[in-house]
């Protein structure tokens, strides 16, 4: 019956605009042909490098917010990770590992660990089921007791939504690969560590990677230490 | 009262029974039978020692394997497995490895040792509006190396599965996860470097 009141030609518009919305939230990775380091090591400008005579390895932190919507689809603040480009190549006689399960931030006393892809992405698609009920929840509201109200903020919150589905095969393909490296080739790809949304304000970070030598079982450590401010603005910004 | 009483216990009991019915990895569910197209010979007569796999620092609990999401308000509740994810990896590769026509025999007598180290094995359930699927991901690195103990062969192995969507897919967790193992295990065989390196 409310359906044939006055009210009806409004909820439609809300409806409309939640569908709207839903469709603004649905995450397309560029499509250019530069590659995801092409895109990453030209904006991020710093450089981060540590060579030795096995290897060399190259570290772009993205936390400008506008790169990793771009490159990511997501504000990683928002969910306290770290997205970083590695880039690993090995110069030396034989193969090696990057142990990313092992590497780790430093932040004065505090350490934080390495994050899987999968973590991530569920991660992502947890804050998605959370705004998916939330928004539910506030249109059921606000179609029951009439007050148009619910439906809007139910639409918006919608909106935060990144849709884990169209990140999930982007991440796949761009996180690091091979962590195996022969003599002459190289690695690169994208990794995740946990960092708190106050610890992006941090004056200086430590990122650790350990690479191991698989025939000696040497282990060297790859370490990089940064302002993340130094990285918020990206080349674009600075001119 | 009592009748007061008795309705607001309701919710609560109902919570506890539903938490009661996660899903539990068992040692039977583990008869799989990866498809290997591509073996060896038995009579070449390649051994290997496989040696047991370890974990990454990453999985806090073996005995974990996932998380359901149970009952009505799907209460979150673990997924337990009878056996240690380490465990059964190591049985799996094993079972795998004969069944593509190695032998397996002591370190002395092996021509090539297996390690590994486990990052992930893992279900979860993901909850939209109205619908819900299982996905699960099994990581672990694989690592060949000869007598002499130089490296072979090494790859990140990656195996995912993902349930056909429904209103509640708790059931499908472990089958789920059971196939993402599945999948990495065919992956290690379908991969030609692999053979390249053993398969002399």
């Amino acid at each position: 019956m409310s359906w044939l009141n006055s009210k009806c030609p409004f909820k439609l518009f809300l409806c409309i605009l939640a569908i709207l919305f839903y469709g603004c939230a649905t995450y397309k990775p560029p499509d250019n042909i530069q590659t995801f380091y092409d895109r990453v090591s030209q904006k991020v400008g710093a450089d981060l490098s540590v060579t030795c005579n096995e290897f060399d390895v190259q570290c772009f932190p993205i936390i400008n917010a506008r790169m990793a919507k771009t490159n990511l689809g997501i504000y990683p603040a928002n969910f306290e990770i770290l997205p970083v480009f590695l880039k690993v190549e090995n110069k030396g006689q034989n193969p090696i590992k990057v142990d990313l399960p092992n590497s780790f931030i430093t932040i004065g006393e505090k350490q934080t660990t390495y994050v899987d892809t999968d973590s991530v992405v569920d991660r992502i698609a947890k804050s998605d089921t959370d705004a998916a009920a939330i928004g539910a929840m506030l249109g059921v509201f606000g179609g029951v007791a009439g007050v148009v109200i619910g439906t809007g903020v139910g639409a918006v919150i919608d909106s935060s939504k990144v849709r884990s589905g169209t990140v999930e095969g982007h991440y796949y393909r761009q996180c690091f690969n091979p962590v195996f490296i022969h003599p002459k080739n190289s690695g690169r790809g994208v990794v995740f560590y946990n960092l708190s949304t106050e610890d992006f304000d941090c004056e200086r970070l430590t990122l650790s990677v350990p690479i191991v030598d698989l025939n000696t079982n040497k282990i060297s450590n790859a370490e990089f230490s940064f302002n993340p401010a130094d990285f918020k603005t990206i080349q674009e910004d600075r001119k | 009262m009592r009748r007061f009483i008795l309705i607001c216990l309701l919710p609560v009991l109902i919570l506890m029974i539903s938490a009661c019915a996660a899903p539990k990895l068992k040692k039977d569910d583990l008869l799989i039978e990866p498809v290997i197209n591509k073996g060896i010979s038995e009579e070449r007569g390649v051994i290997l020692y496989v040696e047991n796999f370890g974990f990454a620092k990453s999985i806090s609990d073996p005995s974990i394997v996932g998380e359901a999401k149970i009952g009505m308000f799907d209460v979150a509740s673990s997924i337990r497995s009878e056996d240690p994810v380490h465990v059964i990896i190591t049985d799996q590769i094993k079972k795998a490895f004969l069944k593509a026509g190695f032998n397996l025999d002591v370190k002395e007598n092996a021509h090539f040792t297996i390690s590994g180290r486990i990052e992930r094995f893992w279900v979860n359930e993901r909850i939209g509006v109205i619908m819900q699927s299982a996905r699960a991901s099994v990581k672990y690195d694989l690592i060949v190396k000869d007598k002499q103990g130089r490296f072979v062969w090494g790859e990140n192995i990656v195996g995912r599965a993902m349930s056909a969507e429904s209103m509640d897919t708790t059931d499908d967790d472990v089958p789920t996860l059971i196939n993402a193992l599945k999948n990495s295990i065919e992956s290690i065989f379908a991969n030609e470097s692999f053979w390249k390196a053993v398969g002399k």
